[in-house]
């Protein structure tokens, strides 16, 4: 429709049709991590004939679950604008337990795997104490747990790998319902721990709290929210979700390892913040990490599917494409909100 | 699943092979003169992965597999493993859901790639174990892994010991810097270390920690043991680069004429290192025998089938490498039969740099 300058009505108009490219404007940003999402499936598909296959779906599900698990548990910490840098090591010492208990000290299931589980999530509140009590930052309080998690699984183990393992973590993490084709129960796990974090998150009084502290602690204290206790609980959840992960970990990769496997706190943490989670707390959200983990574990498993990409460049190249989703995913979503605030 | 390729009888004879009971090569030379000729016409499609290839070692032992699969005409989709057994094994969960003709890998860690490479296996195609267990040695019998390609990492690290040993007299304080606790080698290593000490009561193990392959790991617990000990004689890092790491700390400390280190892998820096006297004495790991091995083993399994190839190749094939010192054997009375010397009197040195530069050893 074209507008005259001339018309009376050419100012109400350009506002209502502003107002209409606003809203779709809206719509499209706030759907940025499923653009971008769909457009590297879409990339990925047409440059390798091995992607956009069912069992490769399948397997990018699988791959990105233990992430997922740990996920949950950093969502909830860095919506408090808090962080937990111990994740990798506490699942680590987890699974060690799991395994030692089971194997070298005869402890039948599920015994070996509560103790695991009371560990980790023993860990989680020790952190959350020492933050909360001694005011020491998350950041130091998690890096000194995760060094503590650690030294302890280099001295149950004594430095040697594990691999009688616990049915439970067995199952969990190689196990599968319907048959040696059948669907994979680690990710049954996975999006059951985030169903139940978004449950919590979505649902609940404390987690609007969660929101509230991450949003503003001083405001949050004045209406009453004791924030102290909500970064305890959410350290504990994290240390909770930690020690899963390493059961879970530990099983499907057939053997507890006597030292933690790095690459987890990274993953996880760029995972949460990649789909919309922000590191200062108050905005995101467990589907917001839904969608970070989907393209991390896109990305990654995509590239490996491009036999022809130099081997010494997917690093580079990851970065590179990782850099552009948050450029997507933040910058957008950071216009979506000043566009609402104006 | 495994593609076993058209072999017919007007082939065999044309590639100048030998017909035993079945399908049988005379020995691999007329095999790699059989796939040179197909190389074009029939490539063979592979998967390989490596621990990681930011590790020199691992780097050169790709050089020496994808020079190797070229010879041969097989293409190589190559897999990092990043040093990470978690991502790795997201690797072999897609290689699994893949047909190819062999998979060739050398895993971060111990039992954490069975489960998908029991797939492989069991969906008939060839899997070579290079340097590091996949499983413990029955199972891996058991599981159907072709073979298993590695050094001995016991000898290697007995032998650098003998030599660290006879530098210390024999007596004094030692410390060891260990690899990642889970690699099957580094335990190895680790075992060398001890035995060669236990004959020596006189020396004292004064450190014994994992560097994880880390040299910055390294360097730390060398400060570390030298403030402990500043009286320390030795060194022995599971590898060079720990090894070279160490070194510095030691040099930096001003206590190199005190402190001999030694090391294993050889890899050409280490080498070097050990012409200029940093470090006592290095064992080769064979990166380019272990890889480009691999790939024989797996365009021959692909290439006669895989049960023949099981039924010919080993279990076990040991890849060895010489040690390395900068001495020079120069006894006076055999100076006129120096064939009863040493390396005939020789250094070794410049000789093996120029095989690992052909990808050879």
């Amino acid at each position: 429709m074209s507008i005259q300058t001339d018309n009376l009505d050419a100012p109400a108009s350009r506002l209502r049709t502003e107002s209409q490219s606003s809203v779709w404007l809206r719509r499209f940003t706030a759907l940025a991590p499923l653009w971008t999402l769909l457009a590297l499936v879409i990339f990925f598909s047409i440059a390798s004939p091995t992607f956009a296959r069912p069992i490769n779906f399948n397997n990018i599900l699988a791959q990105i679950s233990t992430l997922a698990i740990f996920g949950t548990g950093m969502t909830f910490v860095l919506l408090t604008g808090e962080i937990d840098l111990s994740i990798a090591a506490v699942a680590g010492l987890a699974g060690m337990i799991a395994a030692y208990l089971y194997a070298n000290l005869d402890y039948q299931e599920p015994i070996p795997t509560i103790a695991a589980l009371g560990a980790s999530t023993l860990l989680g509140l020790v952190g959350g104490f020492a933050s909360t009590r001694f005011r020491i930052p998350t950041f130091m309080a998690t890096l000194a747990l995760s060094l503590i998690a650690g030294g302890l699984n280099t001295y149950v183990s004594k430095g040697r790998v594990i691999s009688d393992l616990p049915e439970i973590a067995a199952f969990l993490g190689s196990g599968r319902i319907g048959g040696q084709s059948g669907f994979r129960v680690i990710i049954i796990v996975a999006a059951l721990s985030l169903l139940a974090g978004h449950l919590v998150l979505r649902y609940t009084r404390f987690g609007r709290y969660v929101y509230m502290t991450g949003a503003s602690k001083s405001a949050a204290r004045l209406v009453g929210v004791n924030t102290d206790r909500i970064l305890l609980i959410t350290l504990t959840i994290s240390g909770f979700a930690a020690g899963l992960a390493g059961i879970v970990s530990m099983g499907r990769l057939g053997s507890a390892q006597p030292i933690a496997i790095p690459s987890y706190l990274i993953d996880t943490i760029g995972a949460v913040v990649l789909g919309g989670t922000a590191l200062t707390g108050g905005r995101g959200g467990i589907p917001q990490t839904v969608m970070g983990l989907l393209i991390y574990g896109t990305l990654r498993n995509g590239l490996d599917n491009i036999p022809s990409i130099d081997i010494y460049l997917k690093d580079f190249i990851t970065g590179v494409v990782l850099l552009a989703a948050l450029v997507v995913n933040l910058v957008l979503s950071g216009r979506r909100a000043r566009d609402k605030t104006s | 699943m495994s593609t076993k390729h058209n072999f017919s009888r007007r082939n065999f004879l044309k590639g100048g092979l030998t017909v035993g009971a079945g399908l049988a090569f005379g020995n691999l030379m007329s095999f790699i003169d059989y796939r040179r000729a197909r190389a074009q016409s029939e490539p063979i499609r592979a998967a390989m992965s490596s621990a990681g290839l930011a590790g020199s070692w691992n780097a050169q032992g790709q050089d020496a597999a994808m020079y190797w699969a070229n010879l041969l005409g097989v293409e190589v989709t190559w897999f990092d493993g990043e040093f990470d057994a978690a991502k790795q094994r997201g690797k072999f969960d897609q290689i699994a859901t893949e047909s190819w003709d062999f998979v060739a890998v050398q895993p971060n860690t111990i039992g954490t790639l069975v489960e998908p490479i029991q797939a492989i296996i069991d969906a008939g195609t060839a899997v070579i174990d290079m340097d590091t267990l996949v499983a413990p040695l029955d199972q891996l019998q058991e599981m159907g892994v072709l073979t298993f390609i590695a050094p001995d990492n016991m000898f290697m690290a007995l032998s650098v010991m003998n030599r660290v040993i006879a530098k210390m007299g024999g007596s004094g304080k030692i410390s060891h810097i260990g690899g990642q606790p889970g690699h099957t080698g580094a335990q190895a290593r680790g075992q060398g270390f001890l035995n060669a000490l236990a004959q020596y009561p006189d020396i004292e193990i004064v450190d014994d920690q994992p560097g994880n392959w880390d040299v910055s790991q390294a360097a730390a617990l060398t400060e570390s043991v030298l403030n402990r000990h500043p009286d320390l004689k030795a060194i022995f890092a599971d590898n060079d680069d720990m090894a070279i790491a160490a070194r510095q700390v030691v040099e930096n400390a001003g206590l190199g004429d005190q402190v001999v280190v030694g090391g294993v892998d050889a890899m050409p820096s280490a080498l070097e290192a050990v012409a200029n006297g940093q470090l006592v004495a290095t064992c080769r790991n064979p990166s380019c025998r272990i890889h480009g091995w691999a790939v024989v083993a797996g365009a021959y399994a692909a290439t006669v089938g895989l049960e023949q190839a099981r039924a010919e190749i080993p279990i076990f094939v040991l890849a060895d490498g010489p040690v390395v010192t900068a001495e020079i054997d120069s006894n006076p009375d055999l100076a006129a039969e120096p064939w009863k010397l040493a390396n005939y009197g020789l250094s070794s040195i410049e000789g093996q740099l120029w095989l690992e530069s052909q990808y050879i050893l």
